[in-house]
């Protein structure tokens, strides 16, 4: 078991404690986080489980394909991943992710 | 996704071809997976554990591949390129040729257009703005049996609980609720006779005045932005309306129904996961994900868009990959002591919505249907266990099933709360 913070679109904090193994993204839309759209669910495509990582060296920097769709968002912060990306493990304890706002394309 | 279960598939095995190696066959029914004594997800799980390779060909429903564990469960479902969602269905020629709705079997560029109408109704902000009709759904349909201290779950909740959700999602009358039930489950369940355009004129039938009335009015229901949605600046034709609202009209039926019948089974024989679940109730969005994971369901096949070096074998242009998520969930690699539910797992991984580009549109509304079904029966019916009247058997097909099942408990032991 993992635990972190999110921070949703609407500034609300919702903290979870969740299993290891799965992708952020997963454990975003298994408890319904706002702003967690996932439309892609886990393909790297889509842009829509942006979020900004409070400590980015924790989780590492974006792979290739992640950076240009980061890119595309036009939301991009040096502290962008895409939650799809992002393999929880004992290294994302303690963690706050911010989601980032709704892409406006 | 459809069952296809009664539908009786071409009983001819095919001829193993030349570039499929001897070691890579193994002789398994994707329609008939059962094996004696053993239940279907464990049935699913001894081909696995079989010392069969990851990638084997089976010559069955036409002859075709499948992929055995987590990995390439995700890798094939993401990689839609190689693997295209043209033909989703085995036997490729006859399910597979029969099944054609938008957007599961559109491929990109064109499926993104068509996907967005669908993910656009039904992303979680919307999916928690209908949260509380779904909940006092639930609890009509629970409190009309609770103090009778029996129903038959499949059909007095399992079967309800989605379609009457859908019906207000697209607004209908709950009146029309039995004749669409009875024209999907012709479709999913044909009977013998019935041919698929037999069924398809008649959902035409009920589909196409409906389309009609709402094109061109600014209805904002789910049905209404879909007819009058626009796909790359355009409209949409009529033929691809009809398809979208075929579509998700089927989607989210059988799938979630299945889920509930895997789950209250399990609940009802396992009164110590019954009572952990129950205790806890404020995380269950979370301790449900094992349940999600062990209970997995879909066996849903792509097609090879090209010839292809795979896993240690060649697959060629045209050929069947199916793609058993629910072995990705019961695979040790992924879970260890996977046949076990343990919410207090470390870790899990599993498929059950699928992945990449055509995973499950409606699995905020699925895992809130699920929830809110636990939420509410466990607070009100919190002891129960299977009817001894009730014959267990299940169910093999793109989505597998428990048949229809009754529920017995003690009415002294239930509570009535007031939401």
């Amino acid at each position: 078991m993992v635990k972190f913070r999110f921070v949703q679109n609407n500034g609300e904090a919702l903290d979870v404690e969740t299993y290891e193994g799965q992708s952020l993204m997963e454990a975003a839309v298994a408890v319904g986080v706002e702003g967690i759209d996932a439309i892609c669910f886990g393909s790297a495509v889509c842009g829509t489980c942006h979020v900004y990582v409070e400590q980015l060296s924790a989780v590492g920097e974006p792979g290739e394909t992640e950076e240009t769709i980061l890119a595309e968002t036009g939301l991009r912060k040096p502290n962008s991943r895409l939650a799809c990306q992002i393999r929880l493990s004992q290294a994302c304890d303690g963690l706050t992710f911010t989601v980032a706002p709704p892409r406006r394309d | 996704l459809t069952l296809w279960k009664n539908l009786k598939m071409q009983t001819q095995n095919s001829e193993r071809p030349a570039h499929v190696p001897p070691e890579r066959v193994v002789d398994f029914d994707m329609y008939q997976p059962l094996k004696a004594g053993l239940d279907i997800h464990e049935s699913w799980r001894a081909l696995q554990e079989s010392g069969a390779p990851d990638v084997v060909w089976t010559p069955r429903n036409g002859g075709h591949w499948m992929v055995l564990r987590g990995k390439l469960v995700t890798r094939v479902l993401q990689d839609y390129r190689a693997f295209s969602s043209r033909v989703v269905f085995v036997p490729k020629e006859t399910a597979g040729a029969a099944f054609r709705a938008i957007p599961i079997t559109a491929d990109p560029p064109a499926h993104k257009a068509f996907r967005s109408l669908v993910t656009a109704e039904m992303t979680q902000a919307k999916v928690k703005s209908r949260e509380g009709t779904i909940r006092s759904l639930a609890v009509q349909l629970i409190e009309s049996f609770r103090l009778k201290g029996c129903c038959n779950f499949t059909q007095d909740f399992a079967e309800q609980m989605p379609l009457r959700i859908f019906m207000e999602m697209v607004d209908l009358p709950f009146s029309d609720a039995p004749r669409l039930k009875t024209l999907v489950d012709q479709y999913t369940r044909p009977k013998p006779g019935v041919t698929y355009d037999q069924v398809w004129r008649q959902l035409v039938e009920y589909l196409q005045p409906l389309i009609d009335e709402r094109r061109g009015k600014a209805g904002t229901d789910m049905y209404s932005r879909i007819i009058n949605g626009q796909v790359d600046g355009r409209e949409l034709t009529n033929e691809e309306t009809l398809s979208m609202t075929f579509n998700v009209l089927i989607a989210g039926l059988d799938t979630v129904v299945n889920f509930m019948g895997f789950t209250m089974l399990f609940l009802a024989r396992n009164p110590t996961a019954r009572h952990e679940l129950a205790a806890d109730l404020g995380r269950v969005s979370t301790s449900m994900q094992e349940l999600l994971r062990r209970f997995s369901l879909v066996c849903i096949a792509r097609e090879v868009t090209c010839d292809l070096d795979f896993e240690g074998v060649q697959l060629k242009r045209g050929e069947m990959m199916l793609v058993p998520t629910l072995l990705h969930a019961l695979d040790s690699r992924e879970n260890p002591d996977p046949m076990t539910v343990n919410f207090k797992r470390p870790s899990l991984s599993h498929s059950l919505f699928g992945a990449g580009i055509h995973a499950c549109a409606g699995m905020h509304l699925a895992r809130t249907e699920v929830r809110i079904m636990l939420e509410e029966w466990l607070t009100r019916i919190p002891e129960f266990s299977i009817d001894p009247a009730s014959d267990i058997h299940y169910i093999g097909g793109n989505v597998i099933g428990v048949s229809p099942f009754s529920l017995i408990w003690d009415v002294s032991s239930t509570r009535k709360v007031s939401v």
